[in-house]
């Protein structure tokens, strides 16, 4: 391959002005000592000259968003959106999350009270229960318990607990570490095996 | 750094400014179509002409052509992450646009004017280097007028679409030979390769039509 035949492969770039800076000084360099790849590049210019010239004309520019097209191409635009929400979703919106609250507000209120209020009566039989063991139980000379759904009321815990709770009751921890006082209390581990609470 | 490198680098975005196409894109992506109706004004009658010249044919084909391409835009929007320059993507969805019309009015044939052939209109292998004819001077201010365009117009049409679509990138869109092949799908020696065939090809061209007055 001649100078001229490898010149003329970097003619357009050099007109184009991407050719690199130091293959473009060769190339030039070139051009001045010959005339036929000059006239090469003239012609290549004049070709560029005459494409950009025949360029149709375009129309006015028209203000933002008014361009001939637009209003179809929006619509268009707006049923792309539509179809990237997920079907069976209501579009999300404040509108939407005020019709649900107005349905669901007072299912809610009523079942919190009745909730409520089976926890307050299963409490008052639970108490009822204990009361009526502890005062089944109690010696002649202890004091009188006080009718009503709350006769504990105004009395300590630890006056409760004492009440309540069977005479063998002690901490777990106490017990854990206890030798078996007799072969029929103990199971294969030869620990003692307490009974159920008694409630 | 590798030619490669020099060709990303060459065709990487600025840093979007309030008014960018980047910037704007970015807004539209997000749902404001005020921001995707500026970039329609800004692009629409330069991709009208660029979608007349790649499907040899203007009116009411080339209208639906540039909606379509819009609305494949706004619809992969998501998918631009700013790596390139808006306007690249947007002649590039234009060139698949356009591709895709003319395969699916290929199995219709119907009567086009253009002389495309092959799958990019190339009519098969691309021809070694060509030869550049003398063209005598002044021929470009022979050219100018209204008449002399029209052919010239007519010359253009009947290059095949590979190298019209290279002329019309460079010469009117004034577009870099990085972004040329980012839209083109193909390396930037090929670019070189196809204006300067593309070139050499008019002038003949042209020189026959000044010699035929």
């Amino acid at each position: 391959m001649n100078d001229c035949t490898r010149i003329e492969t970097e003619l357009t770039p050099l007109l184009d002005g991407e050719l690199e800076p130091a293959v473009a000084v060769a190339v030039r360099r070139h051009l001045a000592d010959c005339p036929r790849c000059a006239r090469r590049l003239a012609t290549l210019e004049t070709v560029r000259a005459v494409v950009a010239g025949a360029r149709p004309e375009g129309s006015a520019r028209a203000a933002d968003g008014d361009a001939p097209g637009w209003a179809a191409l929006e619509r268009r635009l707006l049923a792309a959106d539509e179809e990237r929400r997920p079907s069976g979703r209501p579009a999300p919106g404040p509108r939407s999350r005020r019709r649900w609250m107005p349905g669901r507000g007072p299912w809610k209120l009523a079942a919190s009270i009745l909730a409520a209020a089976v926890l307050a009566g299963s409490l008052w039989i639970v108490e009822h229960r204990v009361t009526g063991v502890v005062a089944g139980t109690a010696s002649p000379g202890s004091e009188a318990v006080a009718p009503g759904p709350f006769p504990d009321a105004g009395r300590s815990p630890s006056v409760r607990a004492a009440e309540i709770s069977p005479p063998i009751a002690r901490e777990p921890s106490e017990l854990e570490d206890e030798p078996c006082a007799s072969a029929e209390d103990c199971g294969s581990g030869g620990r003692r095996i307490w009974p159920a609470f008694p409630l | 750094m590798s030619p490669r490198d020099l060709d990303v680098a060459a065709s990487a975005p600025p840093p979007p400014t309030p008014c960018s196409d980047e910037h704007l894109a970015g807004a539209a992506a997000a749902g404001d179509h005020d921001a995707f109706a500026r970039l329609y004004d800004r692009y629409r009658e330069r991709l009208r002409c660029f979608v007349a010249w790649q499907v040899g044919g203007g009116g009411q084909r080339a209208d639906e052509l540039v909606q379509e391409v819009f609305f494949q835009t706004y619809r992969s929007l998501h998918r631009f992450g700013g790596r390139s320059r808006f306007r690249t993507w947007l002649y590039g969805v234009a060139r698949n646009v356009c591709l895709h019309d003319r395969r699916r009015r290929r199995r219709r044939p119907t009567l086009l004017h253009g002389g495309t052939g092959g799958e990019d209109g190339a009519g098969g292998e691309e021809p070694a280097l060509e030869e550049i004819p003398d063209l005598e001077p002044g021929i470009a201010e022979r050219l100018a007028t209204a008449e002399r365009r029209r052919a010239v117009r007519r010359e253009l049409d009947r290059l095949p679409a590979i190298y019209r679509t290279a002329l019309l990138l460079r010469d009117w869109e004034e577009l870099s030979y990085a972004e040329m092949a980012e839209i083109l799908a193909v390396p930037v020696g090929t670019v070189r390769s196809r204006l300067h065939k593309a070139r050499a090809k008019l002038a003949r061209a042209l020189r026959d039509l000044m010699d035929g007055d």
